[in-house]
């Protein structure tokens, strides 16, 4: 009889229904954690507000009204109107537009800063709680050397040292250099917070007896580390690395508003916070607009990862 | 506790040497500034002779050892842009306007921080709750000069209570809103984590005990809970400090403060390397000395925890 039971609900294997057996087992399976994820509102609004981001960003080629360096003569600081929704800057630009092109910026700097900085943290922290020892001490004690340092002044320190030059290619963000040195910037000195959680799940998990086991049976140390510690310490990470790019863009935005981020005419939302300073006591919009960009998409991606934290939380997969 | 201290002191040692290295580092990279001090058209013998009284040219290791000498006697060098003035003085000059904007902040921190957790705390799921805690995710959202340039435009220009910017020693009116505008981001942390550790000591045995004495709901709340729920927060204040002067880079530019941030902006702009370096190694001493101090509150505030030796 469970057997046949167990056929009605489709989405569990014959094969688990037998082992568990019992039909409230097999009524109440736990939500997978996209489920439990996107049953949450919060989440569901910021992964929507971010799509919503990555279509301005992709699209800003063909949905702007104009180019990002389209100066109209005669239209200088015009306020919010029907053919300038988001008003124009001292230049005659449309903000609108520039907002639009902006958000190309921040999501890629945002999100290829944190692949650098994984890359960086999950390899020592692996390294760090696996090996122990020696290693563990020389690695630990490097990460609290970068971590003493204030995150953003380290950034600063090191694309100051670049030279600005016109890029030759402004269109292309990936041909600018200023785009690499915000990248290598904002990645190299992010790393220390993923190193640390990495390093102390690694600590928990290798104890664990599976992992004796693979040793035992002659695993080599990188296969054991990165096929069967790493994908148990994948839940935290996702989370730092969601918290991460939202972090990342609010540091790409200092660093555009101290003047040091993509060359222009390429417009950012720091750098056009930048560019209001001396006008938005007068010329609100010139702030407004593209700050509450900036908040809006640093929110949703805090709240995206708050609503994994909770839906990986194996604490709450009962 | 006396050798606590010290041993914890002289663990700073490598961590302030890394710094103080990878800061040389990158100054280094960027080669000798003498050509940028000099200008164009400068004359190749005097340029060497320049480079020779600075000691550009000698190797990188002797240079790298008069580096840490000089940082180890307060001298942080030279800056390029303001005519050879002691980094040290334009920093410390800068650092001494900054800490005001700060200390205001932190007052503004705890006091709203610590007020809303307790409120929050006490009527959870509340629209007290609700909306700090809306406050708070906000707060972690907003770049610091975005949000000094709305409180700008509401406070100053709107409703003109304050002065646009500026600073004039002496005058508290140019610092409240630089103030408000760091204290409003850290009150985002401070209220959410005081009220979760105060809703996880309210749930212990101690507290049952008390409410079973018929200790008044206050009483208990302030006077049992909070000082055990204490100790989390202190961690974040302290990391907030190092926080709100970070932001207070940002920020000083918008209200033309002439703090630390516009040090550093100045110098970005005019390419003063020394300066943005000796900022940075400034900022991390400032760093590691705030863990301390916080390392320390902790066996001050909750007994138990002892530094053992």
């Amino acid at each position: 009889m469970p057997i046949e039971h167990a056929r009605t609900v489709s989405a569990v294997p014959p094969t688990m229904g037998a082992s568990t057996g019992g039909e409230e087992e097999l009524v109440r399976r736990p939500a997978t954690w996209w489920v439990r994820l996107f049953g949450n509102s919060r989440s569901l609004t910021a992964t929507g507000i971010l799509f919503f981001m990555l279509l301005l960003a992709l699209a800003a080629g063909t949905l702007a009204p104009y180019k990002y360096k389209d100066q109209l003569r005669g239209s200088e600081l015009v306020g919010p109107c029907a053919s300038h929704f988001f008003g124009t800057d001292y230049l005659g630009r449309d903000i609108l537009s520039r907002v639009m092109y902006g958000a190309r910026v921040s999501l890629l700097i945002g999100i290829s800063a944190t692949v650098l900085s994984l890359l960086i943290g999950v390899t020592l922290g692996l390294c760090s709680g696996y090996f122990g020892g020696k290693i563990d001490a020389v690695l630990m004690r490097f990460t609290d050397t970068i971590a003493a340092f204030p995150t953003l002044l380290l950034a600063i320190a090191i694309t100051a040292l670049y030279k600005r030059t016109p890029a030759e290619n402004p269109d292309l963000l990936v041909a600018n250099p200023s785009f690499w040195i915000l990248f290598f910037a904002l990645g190299v000195v992010g790393w220390t917070g993923i190193a640390r959680v990495v390093r102390a799940q690694v600590l928990t998990i290798k104890t664990l007896d599976y992992v004796t086991a693979a040793q035992a049976l002659g695993g080599g140390s990188g296969r054991i580390m990165f096929r069967h510690v790493l994908p148990n310490c994948v839940a935290p990470i996702i989370v730092l690395a969601t918290l991460s790019i939202g972090g990342n863009i609010l540091g790409e935005a200092g660093l555009s508003f101290l003047g040091l981020g993509i060359q222009e005419p390429f417009p950012s939302w720091g750098g056009m916070l930048s560019d209001a300073k001396s006008y938005f006591e007068t010329q609100w919009w010139l702030a407004v607009f593209p700050g509450t960009a900036i908040v809006l998409t640093v929110l949703s991606f805090n709240l995206l990862g708050d609503g994994l934290r909770d839906a990986l939380d194996p604490k709450a997969m009962k | 506790m006396g050798t606590y201290i010290l041993r914890r002191l002289l663990q700073t040692i490598p961590v302030l040497f890394g710094v103080a290295t990878i800061a040389f580092l990158l100054s280094d990279l960027s080669g000798s500034p003498v050509r940028q001090l000099m200008g164009q058209h400068a004359n190749p013998e005097m340029m060497k002779r320049v480079s020779a009284h600075l000691g550009f040219d000698k190797p990188m290791h002797v240079r790298f050892a008069n580096h840490i000498l000089h940082l180890l006697q307060g001298d942080l060098g030279a800056s390029i842009s303001k005519d050879g003035k002691s980094v040290t003085t334009i920093i410390l000059d800068g650092l001494a306007v900054t800490i005001k904007i700060t200390m205001g902040a932190v007052v503004i921190a705890t006091t709203l921080g610590i007020g809303l957790g307790i409120f929050s705390a006490w009527r959870p799921r509340s629209w007290i709750d609700y909306s700090s805690s809306v406050f708070a995710s906000l707060g972690i959202s907003f770049p610091a000069f975005f949000m000094g340039m709305l409180l700008l435009l509401i406070f100053s220009v709107k409703l003109q209570w304050f002065p646009i910017g500026g600073y004039e020693a002496g005058y508290i009116s140019n610092l409240v809103l630089p103030s408000l505008t760091l204290g409003l981001l850290s009150t985002a942390s401070i209220s959410r984590l005081t009220r979760n550790c105060l809703l996880e000591t309210l749930s212990s045995d101690y507290i049952r005990s008390a409410r079973a004495k018929g200790r008044g709901e206050w009483r208990v709340l302030l006077g049992h809970a909070f000082p055990n729920a204490l100790v989390p927060v202190v961690t974040v204040m302290g990391s907030d400090f190092a926080a709100l002067l970070t932001g207070a880079v940002l920020t000083e530019t918008v209200f033309q403060i002439p703090g630390i941030g516009s040090v550093i902006a100045e110098a970005i702009f005019q390419h003063d390397l020394p300066v943005v370096m000796g900022c940075c190694v400034v900022f991390a001493l400032i760093f590691v000395m705030i863990n301390i101090v916080v390392d320390m509150l902790y066996a001050f505030l909750d007994p138990r925890i002892r530094h053992a030796d």
